[in-house]
């Protein structure tokens, strides 16, 4: 007996940037196997470049819309979106790797190989358009992420750090295998494209079937989970406050966006037509999350978990935009991803920078009179935190503003004067960090320890990003426009 | 169908009737004395000197790691070794690619001295 | 039929309290190994072979190993019984009842309806399970399977890494 080969629509150049990462990822491992131990940093050199070639594979997909493989995976614009945010998220975070990484005693190999799986399984999630792809998405970027969290494997701190996220997580992708197998078992098929068939046809009476909509349910949380949304959000304190500052900088944003996409395609492109049935549930944990996130912000002393509460917040702005089911308030969403993505990273990489002495250092204290210490820092972070806050001519600001454009527009009230009210709280926090680092030190001793070229590079490009797309948003906004435009 | 299982059904009850067999009929046969050498590990043999419960060499932990790697490789490949002849040289060269990726764990787990024991 | 599966209903409905039961952690996992064994069991009788050996190849086998390995490495008192039950177990009681009574609400809720495909039982044994499954996998699934190699190959380096006595 022949099998028909011919319908499995192989299409190399669809999966071009995902195999280029995977593929460093395995030149990495093999030189990781023979470089000599203090010639380790220039694996990110090589990991870099990488990075850029598969930047390069991605750019001429944009526009297209290439499924591949049986319709497991796509080439779109959102895709690309995607990819060129993860890849430069990628790129700067190893730029700043090796000098952390040394003075941690870390340098070895196997961050960079666990880096670039990460990064292959959010690009892979990010143009997923199958269960199967989505799911393997999560778990290649979540078991690199595991292992990261733990990577200072003789901290305390990092091991408790890897065991209660793979705990939760192994919990989380329980849900989210169950909630799969409910939906493919209600629509017989593991395709988006097939699951949007099934649920559009009026035959099927999708908002009535229960197993279609517990199905959805179980998905829900398990991508909540990845995006740290509250009521999911346990682990995100705990697990950011304990990994390395440079790994919790990476998952802070990568991992965050990388869910979102996956949010966009299942419900946007997916499941439009039953929007009434998920509207409410994705409602609550944005207001759960806006909730939580902000207000217990204000009472940690620690920056990394203050800025855990401040991503779980953000998770909820994120997902506003998802609620109104259009692909107009889905270009807020990821307007606001990018720019999320921008602020927070460099808002983390501030604390490495910071905390590249120890990991004590994320201690609020310590930050008193940065200002005087280090200006440049101190200045930067005052850009990232007006940012975050959302106060202009920051990126942050016009971020806030489309997303609750979006709402007014789709006339969703509750969600909004919620989001409001809760931006107007979240003024403290970040302003607090900045008055902090404005108020007069104990003593005045100038630290002479030298950021590094790499380090200030992507501090001051993060930190220009965040104003000067305040005061033009107009070309990010058009890109995410075009890119939330999903057809199949 | 699952009356096809049927023979192995009484190889099941058969192999579970022998155990107790073994387990319980030799004791009744031969009766049964009690005395503080008999409860030894090792009879008449090598007199213990610490309890037999103690941390296990992380080593194993690793080891069964691994072990479940490579166990799942086998299972992707047994479904596509009952397809061999009818994917013909396309399904060659995906199994080829499937197994090269795990070649490089291999390689890697074994440059690494991951298989060590001991040293 | 409907004997064979009330049997191993039973069978797992036991094991399955004894992996929670069960104060000393080698029992719960040896408990958890029947279970599986059980599940592999039902399996087969819904004539899925695959399924059956890969629960028994990989689960039963592979997966259990490593538990047992591990409560070894972590609790080599594994003889002694955990601390007497705290008030926990209310809140399990609590969540439990919860979820059994979704479940069977769902049982009796007329909108629980499963799509049934192409691969009818009689297409399946026309062609064999597990000639059926490699097919859907290396063409259908290619993808996905080559993304798995991926996969393991990044847990191989993580494991290696975090377990590996002295990193080089």
């Amino acid at each position: 007996m022949t099998i028909n080969i011919s319908g499995i629509g192989i299409d190399y150049g669809a999966i071009l940037p995902e195999l280029v990462v995977a593929g460093t990822a395995i030149v990495v491992l093999f030189l990781e196997l023979v470089v000599p131990p203090d010639r380790r940093r220039w694996l990110a050199a090589v990991t870099v470049i990488g990075l850029l070639g598969a930047l390069v594979a991605t750019i001429p997909l944009w526009g297209q819309n290439r499924s591949a493989f049986g319709d497991t995976v796509i080439a779109d614009s959102l895709a690309v979106f995607f990819n060129v945010l993860l890849i430069a998220i990628t790129i700067a975070t190893v730029a700043i790797s090796p000098r952390y990484l040394h003075a941690l005693d870390l340098d070895y190999g196997e961050y960079y190989i666990l880096i670039l799986g990460a990064t292959a399984g959010m690009m892979l999630l990010a143009a997923a358009t199958s269960l199967m792809t989505i799911f393997l998405g999560i778990e290649l970027l979540s078991i690199s992420l595991y292992v990261l969290s733990g990577f200072a494997r003789t901290t305390l701190r990092s091991q408790e750090s890897a065991l209660k996220y793979l705990l939760l997580g192994g919990f989380a992708t329980g849900f989210l295998l169950y909630g799969m197998a409910l939906i493919y078992g209600a629509t017989g098929s593991t395709t988006l494209r097939g699951i949007a068939a099934f649920t559009t046809a009026a035959s099927s009476n999708a908002a009535g079937n229960v197993l279609l909509l517990l199905g959805i349910g179980f998905l829900s949380v398990g991508l909540a989970f990845k995006a740290s949304a509250a009521p999911f959000h346990m682990w995100t304190p705990d697990v950011y406050e304990g990994a390395p500052t440079i790994v919790t900088t990476f998952m802070s944003v990568a991992t965050k966006s990388a869910a979102f996409a996956a949010v966009g395609r299942v419900f946007i492109a997916t499941f439009p037509s039953i929007s009434s049935r998920w509207y409410f549930p994705l409602a609550l944990i944005a207001i759960f999350s806006l909730f939580i996130g902000n207000l217990v912000a204000i009472t940690q002393d620690n920056i990394k978990r203050m800025l855990a509460y401040s991503g779980i917040a953000h998770a909820g702005y994120i997902l506003l935009g998802v609620l109104p089911g259009t692909a107009q308030a889905f270009s807020a969403t990821l307007f606001y991803i990018a720019a999320y993505s921008v602020m927070n990273f460099g808002a983390f990489a501030v604390v490495t920078a910071v905390a590249a002495g120890g990991e004590q250092n994320a201690d609020l204290s310590h930050w008193r009179g940065l200002f005087y210490r280090r200006p440049f820092l101190a200045t930067v972070m005052t850009i990232f935190m007006l940012s975050l806050a959302g106060i202009p001519p920051t990126v942050g600001f016009f971020a806030k503003l489309f997303v609750f454009q979006a709402l007014v527009n789709a006339q969703i009230w509750a969600p909004l004067i919620v989001a409001v009210i809760m931006t107007i709280v979240s003024f403290y926090y970040y302003l607090r960090v900045i008055v902090i680092m404005l108020a007069a030190p104990d003593e005045v001793a100038v630290e002479k320890r030298p950021l590094g070229i790499p380090t200030s590079t992507v501090l001051g490009v993060a930190g220009l990003a965040t104003v000067v797309l305040g005061i033009f948003p107009a070309v990010v906004l058009d890109w995410a426009t075009r890119a939330a435009s999903l057809h199949f | 169908m699952l009356s096809d299982y049927f023979p192995l059904l009484i190889f099941l009850i058969a192999v579970f009737v022998f155990g107790l067999i073994a387990l319980y009929l030799p004791p009744w046969l031969a009766g049964h004395l009690d005395s503080a050498a008999k409860d030894l590990p090792y009879e008449s043999g090598i007199v213990p000197r610490t309890g037999a419960r103690r941390r296990f060499a992380i080593s194993f932990y690793l080891t069964a790691m691994l072990f479940i790697i490579f166990d799942i490789e086998a299972i992707f490949i047994y479904p596509w070794a009952v397809n061999v002849k009818g994917l013909g040289w396309f399904g060659v060269a995906e199994m080829a690619v499937f197994v090269a990726v795990l070649l490089v764990a291999l390689i890697y787990v074994w440059r690494k001295g991951a298989l060590e024991w001991g040293s | 039929m409907v004997v064979g599966f009330a049997l191993v209903a039973a069978w797992e409905i036991v094991t399955a309290a004894g992996v929670v039961a069960f104060r000393k952690p080698m029992y719960n996992a040896l408990s958890l190994v029947a279970n599986m064994l059980g599940l592999a069991v039902l399996f087969l009788m819904l004539n899925a072979q695959f399924l059956f050996a890969a629960q028994v190849i990989v689960y039963a086998g592979a997966v259990m190993v490593l538990f047992v390995f591990i409560i070894a490495l972590i609790n080599p008192e594994s003889d002694v019984a955990l601390p007497p039950r705290g008030n926990e177990w209310i809140y399990g009681a609590v969540f439990g009842v919860i979820f059994a009574a979704l479940l069977v609400s769902l049982l009796f809720n007329r909108g629980l309806t499963g799509r049934s495909g192409t691969l009818t039982p009689e297409a399946i044994a026309a062609v064999g399970n597990v000639q059926t499954i490699g097919i859907a996998l290396y063409t259908k699934f290619l993808f996905p399977v080559e993304v798995t190699s991926l996969l393991l190959l990044i847990a191989a380096v993580g494991a290696v890494y975090l377990a590996i006595r002295r990193i080089r």
